[in-house]
């Protein structure tokens, strides 16, 4: 394949369910080569975004183009190009990790033998698996398993990669490994991790969407986002007794517990006092805000105006 | 409390599932077209009522054995969800007793399949009463039927069922599981019912779904009685149910709540140290993944497709259910080939091609073992098409960049590869059992019929499997729907569907018989292949476009997509399937119903209704008599063809001038009557080429004792092929006809009727019995082909080959390279002839009567190779001919010949002078009977007979004639075999022939005067026959046969009736015998013999005093079943024995005399010449008892010899 001028347009996809969820609705994005963070709650329906992306949906409406090609109706040329860590997958438990990661490898067409052993090997010698590599999959931790599967998806170099919460099982260390594994690859493709993990985006992603209830809610580079809504995040610890009155005087977008106590995050334009102190806002404070609805478009210049 | 929930909760969940309902569907289906298809038409024709208790138990173990199959899930799913789906995570470590969660879901699970099963009772009403059956078919409604129905079958195969199919799903975690251990299950208790005996019914033992014990049962008793938990029912009820609850305890102490994971060891450390931190927090860049070539295109994709086809077959071979059960079913194959090697118990010679046909069975053809084999294939068609998706694996595989085509075509080949597999176990499990056996495997021959013939069979059957998991794209409901698509094909006849175009991989059957190889019959394999390729190739496009990839599953989703997917290469793919279809169909349409006539049973059926509504009303016309045939008949084996032309000699032996000459012509496909031409002005003013009818009326009419005759001419040319293939008389090697095909005929032939009562009812002819009554006057006036004629033909043929036809061979010549042959009969023959022509090779022999100066010659043309029978034969032949001269009267002609035919068959036919010889007689090896009996020796024996009884005495056309043909065929030869043999051969003749006895029968049946059946005509008529000649002694039976011979000579009316026997058999009789000949033959009465006590002491010298307490009766059972208990007053042999010599049964006798026994018990003593081991009531078992075993008793010592 050659190479496209590379990026990721998605105008306009709604998918319905039988069941009647709206899982995606009018979604428009512009992904650029680079890494891509598409952050949401669990049923906000970043998943069925990216298995349209993978070719394992189609949208009811809307058209998606990577470079050139026409996701919907080109799904060969975009799985010649394509690596994809489904959320949730499972493996053949009788079969090695070797022995799997060949079989991909064949599907992805490594067609020589030399160059598919050369790759599997300096894949699962990334992965951290090479000690492994001849264990069988039944008896691989849930980490493992995670890694083989980042493994497949990375096979030959993919152009676009698509990993569908790919830390949520993942021990600390190996959530490190995987991102930097991640950060190395997006320096020429488009890599699109969704995930509802803030971090993931904030340490990673140049460039992210939030997404909730099919609709993206904001388009944004995360420094930036987080730039804008300096001076607008307050801070109050106070007691789980005084949160509904507290939630009825003030645009409450977060609220958790700090060592027995409730640690409050406000939204507002100005000090709303009564015992707020400033905060620095980070990017949970952008999510928080964009997810209460104080936060969207209108405060972000550059992105999109339609969402809602 | 915990119980009630599970089982609450399993229950209502499959209730809801749409599959559960779907399986009661399919059985409620079924079980209606049993009744309507099956049943119901019996009933017509007067088996017995279409809802008697019997027949619904029996559409009971049917469905029980559909239901076994296919609803496999239920079990299944019940007893592995949670580990399937991964709920086991949740539900293990649940407070919960493993007999709460067990017992839950097992009650839940039987509670859904006893749902299930009581489809079978609510389709059998439905077809019933709801079905426009007929009153007169049906019984009164009995709630009695349908409760022990439910309570005896229904029931508790639910619980057999689902017992079995749990405890393997639960103990494998698989819900799979089920399904396979059904088809395990099923293949270990057919092997077991080979190894159970053969006879009797024990060996349904081991049918797990029941079995109907109606074989003994009278018609009376079919109609009515209840099937009741008694005898081997009963045992076989216990035994699954004993086989059950051990397995459910098994599965009670084997399961764990344990993660099958946790079983395996714990993965070694995981790498958490910082040292391996800090190396994956740098070491990313460190090591770059190597740049690789991707490339995409035909090359990539056939390699892909190799290695997918590598991967899945050895998924497949490797798993429990592939190599190890595939060498399992071929070693069933091998072991049981020994038994099945056998002609009438007899083993046959382990010939390359007798093993091969009982190696290779059609998909359409029902056969246990095979059965089991496209059941499999259904099995993996479904693993392959689901492996992905349940390892859940197939979110990474459906992104991964391979073409749909190469996904499926991968598995089909995969599936493709191991029926290979399969082929080759089975030809090694052949191969072996064959040299074993002791014969010499043609390697050539197996590769041919199971590489070539069979395994397109098998592939074509893989490709629908595959195609219906594709497009079901559920699993269970896959199979289901696959295993309905075979049903289909194989029983589609069944429901009059017959044209194998529209039978998926039907093709006529093809033979092959070392005889005649193939012969014409693999012509339309071919073409009928080509054809189902076509629309295998058509179903793969389909499969390629409905491939299920991602997570569109809807109907709609899929159809889209498969739009998407149809691309330019993909239609003219598709084109060209559909053209292939066209074009292969049309040519099979063309040959089977253009140059042949398509007839269906029901259209054949339609064409005899007609042929008597027409002319049955001239049967009684007075027609002149044919008195002799001189033909010119030219063979073309290699062309299929053949041409006679003919002269008839026909002479009016009635009373009155004959105006019209009715002549019946040949409606064989393919044969042409021509040029018919009387030697005298005649007109034609009936031509009816479709019933082959024609009415001449003669200008002047023919006076009493004058002659004319009749020119005709035929053809034959094979065209084509029919549905039933191709037309197989005429062959590159075996031909036969005979004039019975082909020939004219003069007058109405009865034999042409419908028989059938059902199929008479339907097309408006009048009721009758399909054997006309023994005492119907006017059937007795009818008897096929009986005149007596002079035969001459020449005969041509190619000159490689030997023609044979019936007379003295005048002259042989060969004229432009084609062989010649002039035979002639020196006596006339009854009119029934037939020609061959083959490569024989030829054993010869001749008789010399002692008186008449009369030399026969014997002439045996066999298969060539085949040497030992024929040997065997040339001398039975002699000494039948001597036996039968002596006692019966002269043998008429100078030759005797037995003609072998190309078949896989054992039987003979035999026509005067020249006897038809099925192949598979020459392969019979009586030395390795195990019974010591010579069956090639008493067969000639019985079908020399013939040449009298049948060919001299020609029997009318009723009830009882093959008491005077087939009968005294086997009395005959039982004294040809104790004269030339001695009294050991015909005591292993008459235990050959008391064999029957132990089929299970009813007992129900008429007198054997009015025998109909080939128990009363082969078994019980000879043994009554002989029970007569031990009580008024053989040479008076035999001058009473001579008499009855005497009375009716060849040619002559009336024809001779059972009846007509029975009076010379009266004459023959003493007054004091006339009870036992009136038992014998003119009731249908069984004794019942009994020794119950043996015991003996010693007198003086070397004599003992035997005493035997004796139980009998005796008692008369009519046609319905009616028994009735007859005071019994009959002189019965004593029988007492020494012992027996190692390896002999019997010891010698010491005492044998008959005694009047009358019934009730009573006490014998005899006087005894030396020291008892046995005594017996009856132990030459004359009287019929078919209990026979109880007829001896050891003897035992009184106190006097204790001391010992």
């Amino acid at each position: 394949m050659g190479k496209h001028p590379l990026g990721l347009f998605i105008r306009n996809v709604s998918k319905k369910y039988a069941n009647g969820v709206q899982a995606l609705h009018n979604v428009s994005l512009d992904i650029p080569p680079g890494m891509y963070g598409l952050l949401g709650p669990n049923g906000a329906g970043k998943s069925t975004l990216m298995r349209t992306l993978a070719t394992l949906q189609e949208p009811d409406a809307g058209e998606i183009h990577l470079g050139d090609i026409d996701v919907v109706n080109q799904k060969e040329a975009v799985r010649q190009t394509l690596g994809y860590l489904p959320q949730e997958f499972g493996v053949y438990p009788k079969a090695s990790a070797e022995e799997l990661l060949d079989y991909f490898a064949v599907l992805k067409g490594l067609t020589n033998r030399a160059e598919r052993r050369a790759t599997t090997e300096a894949l699962l010698r990334q992965t951290n698996l090479w000690d492994k590599r001849k264990q069988k999959l039944g008896g691989y931790s849930g980490g493992m398993k995670q890694r083989f599967g980042v493994a497949v998806a990375l096979l030959g170099n993919p152009q676009l990669l698509i990993v569908d919460e790919p830390t949520a099982g993942l021990d600390p260390a190996e959530r490190v490994r995987f991102l930097n594994l991640l950060s190395e690859l997006g320096e020429n493709s488009v890599v699109i991790l969704s995930t509802h993990i803030v971090e993931d985006v904030a340490e990673l992603c140049t460039r992210m969407a939030i997404i909730n209830k099919g609709q993206i809610l904001l388009e944004a580079q995360p420094l930036e986002a987080v730039a804008a809504l300096k001076g607008y995040i307050w801070r109050k610890l106070t007691d789980k007794s005084a949160l509904p009155a507290l939630e009825q005087e003030h645009q409450i977008i977060s609220a958790k517990l700090l060592s027995g106590r409730t640690l409050v995050h406000a939204y507002s334009p100005e000090r709303p006092g009564n015992g707020f102190d400033a905060v620095e806002p980070d990017l949970e404070d952008v999510y928080f805000s964009t997810m209460a609805g104080c936060f969207g478009p209108t405060g972000q210049q550059q992105a999109e105006g339609q969402a809602r | 409390m915990k119980l009630q929930t599970i089982f609450a909760l399993e229950f209502r969940y499959q209730l809801r599932r749409a599959t559960t309902w779907l399986y009661f569907g399919a059985l409620l289906v079924l079980a209606f077209l049993i009744i309507v298809a099956n049943y119901v038409p019996d009933a017509r024709d007067g088996y017995y009522l279409a809802n008697a208790p019997v027949v619904i138990a029996s559409v009971a173990v049917v469905c029980s054995g559909f239901w076994l199959v296919i609803g496999a899930s239920v079990a299944g799913e019940a007893a592995a969800r949670d580990v399937q789906t991964r709920m086991h995570l949740l539900t293990y470590p649940a407070p919960t007793s493993k007999a709460a969660y067990l017992g839950g879901r097992f009650g839940a699970a039987l509670a859904l399949n006893s749902l299930l099963l009581l489809a079978v009772p609510l389709g059998v009403m439905l077809a019933v009463y709801c079905a426009g059956v007929e009153d007169e078919v049906l019984g009164p409604f009995r709630l009695a039927t349908y409760l022990t129905t439910c309570c005896f079958f229904l029931l508790p195969n639910a619980l057999f069922g689902t017992a079995i199919q749990f405890s393997v799903a639960a103990l494998g975690r698989r819900a799979m599981g089920a399904y396979l251990g059904t088809i395990i299950l099923l293949a270990a208790t057919h092997l077991l019912g080979y190894v159970l005996p053969e006879a009797g019914e024990r060996r349904h033992l081991v049918d797990v779904m029941g079995f109907t014990p109606m074989t003994k049962w009278s018609t009376l008793e079919r109609n009515t009685r209840l099937v009741m938990l008694e005898g081997s029912f009963l045992l076989n009820r216990l035994l699954w149910l004993s086989t059950s609850l051990g397995l459910l305890a098994l599965t009670y102490f084997r399961f764990r709540f344990a993660l099958p994971e946790s079983r395996q060891q714990e993965p070694a450390s995981e790498p958490k140290s910082p040292v391996t931190l800090q190396a994956s927090l740098s070491g990313g860049t460190g090591e770059a993944r190597p740049l690789v070539r991707r490339t995409y295109g035909w090359a990539t994709q056939l390699h892909q497709l190799r290695f997918l086809t590598g991967q899945a077959f050895q998924q497949l071979v490797t798993s429990k259910a592939g190599l190890p059960l595939l060498a399992g079913l071929a070693l069933v194959f091998g072991l049981t080939l020994r038994g099945n090697l056998k002609g009438r118990g007899t083993p046959l010679l382990p010939r390359t091609d007798v093993v091969l046909h009982q190696l290779t069975v059609p998909l359409t053809d029902v056969e246990p073992l095979w059965m089991l084999v496209a059941l499999l294939t259904i099995f993996y068609a479904g693993e392959l098409v689901w492996r992905e998706r349940e390892a859940r694996l197939s979110d990474i595989g459906g992104a991964a960049p391979v073409p749909e085509w190469v996904l499926f075509c991968g598995r089909f080949l995969a599936l493709g590869l191991v029926l290979v597999v399969w082929l080759a176990l089975l030809m090694v499990a052949g191969v072996v059992a064959q040299v074993a056996l002791g014969g010499t495997p043609e390697i050539g021959l197996y590769l041919q019929m199971l590489f070539g013939l069979q395994l397109v069979d098998c592939l074509l059957f893989a490709l629908l499997a595959l195609l219906v998991h594709v497009l079901v794209n559920q699993k269970f409901v896959g199979h289901l729907v696959a295993l309905l698509a075979y049903g289909f094909i194989v029983f589609a006849p069944k429901l009059g569907i017959e044209h194998k175009l529209l039978l998926f991989g039907a093709s006529p059957l093809w033979t092959y018989t070392d005889m005649a190889g193939f012969g014409s019959t693999l012509a339309p394999w071919p073409w009928f292949k080509a054809y189902w390729v076509a629309w295998a190739l058509l179903l793969a496009v389909g499969a390629r476009l409905f491939w299920v990839r991602g997570r569109e599953e809807r109907p709609a989703a899929r159809l889209q997509l498969a739009r998407r997917r149809l691309t330019r290469s993909t239609v003219l793919f598709a084109g060209v399937a559909g053209a292939g279809i066209l074009l292969f169909g049309g040519f099979i349409f063309y040959n089977t119903n253009v140059l042949h006539d398509y007839t269906p049973a029901a259209k054949t059926a339609k064409q005899r209704a007609a042929y008597e509504l027409r002319y049955r009303r001239y049967r009684n016309r007075p027609q002149p008599q044919l008195t002799a045939v001189k033909l010119h008949v030219e063979i073309y084996p290699t062309q299929r063809a053949a041409a006679i032309q003919g002269t008839y000699l026909l002479v009016n032996h009635s009373p009155v001038p004959i105006d019209s000459v009715h002549v019946a012509t040949g409606t064989e496909m393919g044969v042409e009557t021509a040029a018919l031409a009387f030697d005298q002005p005649a007109k034609a003013v009936l031509v009816d080429a479709e019933q082959g009818y024609r009415i001449y009326a003669l200008a002047r009419p023919l006076p009493p004792g004058d002659s004319l005759r009749l020119r005709f001419r035929i053809t034959h040319r094979a065209r084509g092929f029919s549905n039933d293939g191709a037309d197989a008389l005429v062959l590159a090697n075996g031909t036969s006809f005979g004039n019975r095909e082909w020939l004219p005929v003069i007058g109405y032939q009865q034999y042409r009727e419908l028989d059938e009562a059902s199929a008479r009812k339907a097309y408006g002819l009048a009721p009758r019995p399909a054997t006309y009554s023994l005492y119907d006057t006017a059937a007795r006036r009818y008897a096929p082909f009986p005149g007596l004629i002079r035969f001459e033909a020449i005969v041509g043929t190619d000159a490689g080959q030997t023609a044979v036809a019936p007379g003295t061979l005048r002259r042989t010549w060969t004229n432009a390279g084609r062989r010649y042959f002039h035979y002639a009969t020196d006596a006339p023959i009854r009119n029934e002839y037939t020609f061959f022509s083959a490569h024989y090779a030829v054993q010869e022999g001749t008789w010399r009567g002692p008186e008449q100066k009369q030399d026969v010659a014997i002439q045996i043309y066999y298969p060539p190779g085949l040497t030992e029978n024929p040997v065997r034969m040339v001398r039975s032949a002699q000494a039948s001919l001597d036996y039968y001269s002596k006692q019966f009267g002269p043998y008429p002609h100078r030759q005797l010949r037995f003609v072998a035919q190309p078949s896989y068959g054992f039987g003979h036919h035999a026509s005067p002078i020249d006897i038809t010889a099925n192949e598979g007689f020459f392969l019979l090896n009586p030395k390795k009977d195990k019974r010591g009996f010579d069956l090639v020796t008493a067969v000639v024996a019985h079908e020399v007979a013939h040449q009298w009884w049948g060919n001299q005495l020609k029997q009318a056309y009723v009830e009882g004639a093959g008491l005077i043909s087939e009968s005294l065929a086997w009395y005959s030869a039982m004294g040809v075999v104790e004269n030339k043999y001695g009294p050991e051969p015909l005591r292993r003749l008459l235990s050959f022939l008391r064999e029957e006895n132990e089929t299970p029968r009813s007992r129900a049946a008429k007198p054997l005067l009015q025998a109909d059946d080939f128990y009363q005509n082969y078994r019980k008529g000879p043994l009554a026959l002989y029970a007569l000649s031990q009580y008024i002694g053989r040479d008076r039976v035999n001058g009473a046969l001579r008499q009855l011979l005497a009375h009716h000579r060849p040619g002559t009316r009336p024809f001779a009736t059972s009846l007509d026997l029975y009076q010379e058999l009266q004459t023959a009789t003493p007054d004091s015998l006339q009870p036992l000949l009136h038992d014998l033959f003119r009731t249908n009465t069984f004794w019942e013999l009994k020794t119950e006590t043996a015991t003996a002491k010693p007198l003086t010298g070397t004599r003992w005093q035997v005493t035997l307490t004796v139980q009998a009766s005796k008692l008369v059972v009519d046609s319905a079943g009616t028994e009735t208990k007859q005071p019994m007053k009959e002189w019965v042999e004593i029988g007492v024995f020494a012992a027996a010599p190692e390896s002999e049964e019997k010891g010698k006798l010491l005492y044998l005399q008959k005694h009047l026994i009358t019934s009730g018990q009573q006490s014998l003593t005899v006087t005894v010449p030396g020291k008892p081991a046995q005594a017996a009531i009856d132990p030459n078992y004359l009287l019929i008892d078919w209990n026979t075993l109880d007829n001896d008793k050891a003897v035992k010592m009184t106190s006097q010899v204790q001391s010992r």
